[in-house]
């Protein structure tokens, strides 16, 4: 009222309104008003004394959680070691693995090398793959003798040098080694097995090569052919893989399996020409030829003499050669 | 109102420490606080409802009951007959809002008056004044009529009522004098106006 003190008219309102403005709220509506006040305040009272429990007993909690181990780092804790465990676990299985079957281990030198090598020595040693690779059932009759045993068909040439070179491929001394790591036993029971395979294919397609005319026959044993030299490799392979798989018999053994494969390999030193003419000279033994034989086996032998140590002819050749020749 | 005549220290302490009182939990705090102002605001809120008293009784206890939720929010920075009022004003405007009701409503006779008046001549004379000076509120714009009953009720400075209102202190005073101007031609038109 102090602002409208001075203004006489306000103050004649003021007093006429002062005068007649007595009205109050009904007394019920100030019992419940009041009711309802007082009865905050006590809900109030009642929710501040829940408070301060759950407030003490989040205090404890927090006790315990500062003084004992929290659980959840605790339950993030073991993750860490747990998974050290298991990569160490792993290491080990594979180095143990490693040891017990070194085979499975890349090798760290000449790895090259011996894969090919190794690759080559299966291949010439499965007879079948060679007569797979050829097409034999569709051979090249020459009617013209040689002139010389170079001039033999190259075909049958083939043939009859994957049948030796088998034999005669050179094969490096750190293949040989590792071949002597490999476990034995299963190599040659898959050679075994590989050879008994090409066994029955070269029945199989000799039975069927039997149909051929006697003409054929005839020209075929003037010349080497490509019918002969089949039927010579097919013999000529036979022969092998007779020796083969006698190799393999006798061979078991790891302690002798370097030997072994030493009899079946030749001496690093064999030139390609040397193999051409050991195929021929195989190809005339084996259609019993023996009179070219005998005058290719000579000429064979001014280039490349009798050596005991050098076993690149088959035995059966040999001994016939002491018998025929050598006498 | 048992509980007001037990609490002596409590009748003398002002506004703002029995509000502060009751914030921290002593009810008889809000007793006190509630009758020295239970009339000057059920008044206010009648006089803005051109003497309704039912809705009057809705809207006075809403805006104490408001009071009571936001007890734990009260801070002393402002008067508390300020801060009542303005709760009043705003469920007021509230109110219209949602009534939509801007226009005076007619006026209301049978109005339940505690009078200590024993003669019935000034029983009469009192009332033929108060119904005059009702109706003239009545016929005041809104704005002017808020003004002179913050004033008058609520017993608030122009400073208080400006920020009630939320107008500045020049404008509450010049709604306040076109009130009085108005109100005295209204109560006494033969007056000579100055």
């Amino acid at each position: 009222m102090k602002d409208m003190e001075e203004d006489k008219d306000y103050q004649s309102i003021h007093e006429e309104y002062q005068a007649v403005a007595n009205e109050l709220p009904p007394q019920s509506l100030d019992a419940s008003i009041l009711q309802a006040a007082h009865q905050a305040v006590e809900s109030g009272k009642q929710q501040a004394t829940e408070n301060k429990t759950s407030d003490a007993l989040d205090k404890r909690r927090r006790k315990k959680r500062q003084s004992g181990i929290d659980t959840q780092s605790v339950k993030r804790a073991w993750y860490v070691p747990v998974s050290y465990v298991a990569m160490l676990v792993v290491s080990l299985s594979v180095v143990m693995k490693l040891a017990l079957e070194p085979e499975m281990a890349p090798m760290m030198s000449d790895s090259i090398m011996y894969e090919n090598d190794l690759l080559e020595v299966e291949q010439e040693n499965y007879a079948g793959e060679t007569l797979r690779d050829e097409s034999v059932v569709n051979p090249v009759v020459s009617l013209s003798a040689p002139a010389s045993f170079a001039e033999a068909p190259n075909t049958a040439r083939a043939l009859v040098k994957r049948k030796v070179t088998k034999k005669a491929k050179p094969v490096s001394i750190t293949a040989q080694k590792e071949l002597a790591r490999k476990p034995k036993v299963q190599k040659l029971e898959q050679r075994m097995q590989l050879v008994e395979d090409e066994r029955a294919k070269i029945r199989s397609s000799k039975q069927a090569e039997m149909k051929l005319s006697s003409s054929q026959d005839a020209e075929l044993t003037s010349a080497p052919s490509e019918m002969n030299a089949y039927s010579g490799s097919v013999t000529g392979i036979n022969a092998d893989s007779r020796r083969l798989e006698k190799n393999v018999r006798v061979g078991v053994s790891q302690a002798g399996m370097a030997e072994e494969l030493a009899e079946v390999m030749v001496s690093p030193d064999v030139t390609e020409k040397q193999q051409d003419l050991i195929d021929k000279l195989l190809l005339l033994f084996e259609k019993k030829q023996y009179e070219k034989l005998k005058i290719y086996l000579v000429e064979y032998r001014q280039l490349y003499p009798r050596d005991e140590k050098n076993k690149i002819l088959p035995d059966e050749l040999l001994d016939w050669e002491v018998k025929n020749i050598n006498k | 109102m048992n509980s007001i005549s037990s609490g002596n220290k409590l009748d003398d302490l002002n506004d703002e420490a029995l509000m502060m009182s009751y914030r921290e939990g002593t009810a008889a705090a809000f007793d006190v606080l509630y009758t020295r102002h239970k009339g000057g605001l059920y008044r206010y809120v009648l006089r803005h409802l051109n003497n309704q008293p039912e809705i009057a009784n809705e809207l006075f206890q809403d805006v104490w009951m408001k009071l009571v939720n936001a007890r734990m929010d009260y801070q002393p920075t402002a008067k508390f007959t300020t801060y009542l009022y303005h709760m009043a004003h705003n469920r007021l405007i509230d109110y219209w809002r949602s009534q939509k009701h801007l226009q005076q409503v007619e006026y209301e006779d049978d109005v339940e008056v505690e009078s200590e008046f024993a003669d019935p001549h000034k029983e009469l004379h009192r009332k033929q004044t108060q119904q005059q000076i009702k109706q003239a509120i009545a016929q005041l714009p809104e704005e002017q009529r808020s003004a002179i009953l913050l004033k008058e009720e609520g017993a608030l400075s122009l400073a208080e009522i400006a920020e009630v209102t939320g107008v500045n202190r020049e404008t509450v005073k010049s709604r306040l004098r076109y009130a009085v101007k108005r109100l005295q031609g209204i109560l006494h038109p033969l007056r000579p106006v100055p």
